[in-house]
């Protein structure tokens, strides 16, 4: 029964969705989204920290201390909320999904599909004359089909290396419409689809100096992708339809920049944990212009930064405790510089809180987790000569669950069993 | 118990609690894709970083590289009347025949006919000139099966064959305004009719051409016209005996025409400094907008939203029935020689309804520019024609002065990206 539901949710989760951000419609639109539900409900840290079962996005040295195989699927549900217009739009969709199997007791491998952008974003200019406005929206994603293994050596496993490959693959629809108020006047669409393909390498590493104290650090280079763009241009009226394709192919082009993360986890006792992580994308070293979405003319790029911070009070996994007592609470905070700045070097802020829970089940082998965010994002979204900036002031309310489950299929005699 | 049942229990127990979360996780989604598609506001701004930029066009009588002014041929199979007369330098004559006698040959055997008059029966659908009368010559093609030709012969070519083939069988003089000509016919020509049906390849039927002093012109309702009370007829007046010679009854057979052709000649020469648009003795007006391609304004990328020609009738050179409405068609045509056979065309726009009040005619050609701009030239000739609408039917013309040509062009440039 559980496989059919996986795959009729994947199915609606596919369909689904719409439009929701308003900065998310320049460039590459959303970054830094690679994280567990449970990373997510610490403030979206996990460089230096993940328990035995779930997986960890940021480092994969953490995939050493895994300890359950299984399947981890997570889905995403976000609300934007603009000062003055109020619910802008709502998506809903699939965010990750992996399988995940220890090796020995010392090493863990994950595979499975893995976010790395997202764009769901709507814009509408109107004119001054009310004869035409332009519609602009950005609808894609980039996804990882990711292979990550993790190892730690030592008895107390105070080194863990991990390494991951990426085959980073993902789309953009990009759709501009004029539309006229006269009918007499034929409307224009240019729909673009955008495809890219590439590869990426992470190499991550976590040490424990002492027993309380675990640091990690990843970094995560990005090869050169291809791209193909093709664009429709079209005109409609009630009479006719005209449409002209064009196609062009792209090699060689950096469209991701590399990432660096680190990470600290305090772990007073062994039901208590505090993170700290501090992540960043390079993006002023990239060379693209984003021409398959451009910045405004005037914009900035500039270095993409997560700081993060969280804690995490994890469940009694006993029997013989009421089941209130093994539920997992996590929270945290965290601020975020956007890539996107203003022509005196200003990026995009957001500001975010998170709250998670950990819900265990079926003898602690599954766990479902999921994590409230409130993210309030604020900075200029467009400017140009004569006019006052326009800022944003967007609230965006994030629902995140993920189901790490371990299946008949991966119940094996001995050690896993 | 043994431990075989234990084991059982417990894998139950796990699998119902495996199913209801998951379960939870599906119901939760769904709700979640559910909320996020409610209905939403757009971020909507005067400002924003446009990628489709409006803009205007204006062109006079230099836009118009060349015009050339070509009578179309009005000689068709598939006519819905058959004219005969002369009228605007228009000659034109038809075709007719009349082979299916069944009405005659399904007669049950135990029944005779014996012919005592015939009639040849057409009905006008219109007519034009000043004379009161009209006076047309009847001559029968010789019934020879090399001389053969169906409804949808070519007109050329079957009028080619019957040329000094026919022979001279009678002259009739009738009315131009009554709604019917009954024109009396031999009894031997319609017997030979009957007992040569068109199988044998000889009843090649008569041709009904004007007489050389006559200046009129009426338009018969012809078989493509569709069966019914208008059809061209034959009506023969018959008295039916027994096999003994005993008389039955006195009955009126009718034998309906199944194939007939227009042939027109027209032998005008044009004036090319004016738009000639004529019907009856056809004429078709082409353009070639040479400059529109190499106007760098407007690039082949660019999309075209409105683009009105506007062209004012001649007042003077024009004669529009008093009750008349009439369209313009505009099509795109393409063409290395200035023969009617060899040019190609596509598309085709209509004009606002014009009468004899109303000079001015304005067409929305932006499909049509729309592809000129877009597509390189093929042709030695290529641009826009127009025609008027029921062209093989009236006798209306328009001219126009190219000096009052006005072309207005609003079109979308794409910023490339």
């Amino acid at each position: 029964m559980n496989k059919k539901i996986y795959i009729l949710l994947l199915a609606v989760l596919i369909f689904s969705g719409a439009y929701a951000g308003v900065y998310e419609i320049y460039g590459l639109g959303e970054v830094g989204i690679n994280y567990s539900v449970d990373a997510q409900g610490r403030g979206k840290s996990s460089t230096a920290y993940s328990d035995s079962l779930g997986i960890n996005m940021q480092n994969p040295a953490n995939l050493a201390f895994l300890q359950k195989a299984g399947m981890e699927i997570g889905i995403e549900s976000q609300f934007n909320s603009l000062k003055g217009i109020g619910y802008t739009d709502g998506y809903t969709g699939f965010k990750y999904g992996l399988l995940k199997f220890p090796l020995t007791k010392k090493g863990g491998i994950a595979l499975g599909l893995l976010p790395i952008t997202s764009s769901h974003a709507s814009y509408r200019i109107s004119s001054d004359d009310n004869i035409a406005s332009e519609t602009r929206t950005s609808d894609g994603n980039i996804y990882a089909a990711s292979m990550s293994v993790g190892y730690s050596f030592f008895k107390y496993s105070q080194l863990a290396i991990g390494v991951s490959v990426d085959y980073l693959i993902g789309g953009y629809n990009i759709v501009k419409d004029l539309d006229f108020v006269s009918p007499s006047y034929q409307d224009i669409k240019i729909e673009s689809d955008e495809g890219f393909n590439g590869w990426q390498f992470t190499g991550g590493i976590t040490i424990k100096p002492i027993k309380q104290l675990s640091i990690g650090a990843s970094y995560t280079h990005v090869g050169k992708m291809s791209r193909r763009k093709i664009t429709n241009y079209m005109t409609s009226s009630s009479t006719y339809f005209y449409s002209s394709i064009d196609t062009s192919e792209y090699s060689n082009v950096k469209l991701l920049p590399n990432r660096f993360s680190l990470g600290l986890a305090f772990m007073p006792s062994s039901r208590y944990i505090f993170t700290a992580d501090w992540m960043q994308y390079q993006f002023s070293a990239l060379s693209t212009d984003f021409s398959f979405s451009p910045l405004y003319e005037r914009a900035q790029v500039r270095p993409f930064n997560h700081y993060g911070i969280g804690f995490e009070k994890k469940g009694i996994l006993s029997e013989y405790v009421p089941y209130h007592q093994s539920l997992t609470y996590r929270g945290g905070l965290f601020y975020e510089q956007h890539y996107l700045a203003t022509s005196q070097g200003k990026a995009l802020k957001t500001y975010g809180a998170t709250l998670g829970m950990g819900f265990p089940f079926t003898k602690y082998n599954n766990r479902l987790d999921i994590a409230f965010i409130v993210e309030h994002n604020q900075g200029t979204i467009y400017e140009e000569e004569g006019i006052t900036p326009l800022t944003l002031n967007e609230f965006v309310y994030r629902f995140n669950m993920s189901i790490t489950i371990a299946e008949t299929w991966f119940i094996t005699r001995g050690k896993y069993r | 118990m043994n431990s075989s049942t234990v084991s059982d229990q417990s894998n139950t127990r796990r699998s119902n609690c495996q199913s209801k979360y998951t379960l939870a996780f599906f119901c939760i989604s769904i709700i979640l894709i559910i909320f996020s598609s409610c209905s939403q506001g757009i971020f909507d701004t005067p400002y924003g970083n446009r990628t489709l930029i409006l803009d205007t066009l204006n062109y006079d009588q230099s836009i118009i590289s060349s015009i050339k002014n070509m009578p179309a041929d009005a000689s068709r199979n598939d006519l819905l009347h058959n004219k005969v007369g002369k009228h605007l330098d228009l000659e034109a004559e038809f075709l007719i025949k009349f082979t299916n006698f069944s009405a005659l040959s399904m007669l049950h055997d135990s029944v005779n006919f014996i012919m005592n008059d015939a009639e040849l029966v057409f009905y006008r659908a219109d007519h034009w000139g000043d004379a009161p009368n009209i006076s047309v010559d009847i001559n029968l093609v010789e019934p020879d099966s090399s001389l053969h030709w169906l409804n949808s012969s070519d007109p050329e070519e079957t009028f080619s064959d019957i040329e000094g083939r026919t022979t001279y069988y009678k002259t009739v003089n009738f009315n131009i305004d009554a709604d019917s000509v009954m024109i009396p016919m031999e009894l031997n020509t319609i017997q030979d009719w009957y007992d040569h049906p068109d199988t044998l390849y000889v009843n090649t039927g008569l041709t009904v051409t004007p007489v050389a002093a006559s200046e009129a012109m009426i338009a018969f309702y012809s078989v493509d016209h569709g069966f019914g009370n208008k059809t061209p007829r034959i009506k023969i007046n018959c008295t039916l005996n027994d096999t003994n010679g005993v008389y039955l009854q006195d009955s009126v057979f009718t034998v309906y025409a199944n194939a007939d052709i227009q042939k027109t000649t027209d032998d005008r020469t044009l004036d090319d400094g004016l738009f000639y648009i004529s019907q009856g003795n056809i004429t078709r007006s082409y353009i070639t907008l040479d400059s529109l391609r190499q106007d760098t304004l407007l690039s082949s990328s660019a999309l075209l939203n409105h683009a009105e020609l506007i062209l004012v009738m001649n007042d003077s050179l024009s004669s529009i029935g008093e009750n008349d409405t009439l369209t313009i068609a505009a099509r795109l045509f393409k063409t290395d020689h200035w023969d009617s056979d060899s040019i190609a065309y596509i598309y085709t726009i209509s004009s606002n309804k014009i009468n004899n009040i109303d000079d001015t005619i304005k067409i929305n050609i932006a499909q049509l520019l729309q592809y000129m701009i877009s597509n390189p030239k093929e042709m030695e000739y290529e641009g826009i024609f127009f025609y008027l609408n029921n062209e093989y039917y009236d006798f209306n013309q328009v001219l126009i002065d190219p000096k009052n040509i006005a072309l207005d062009i609003v079109y979308t440039k794409v910023n490339n990206e």
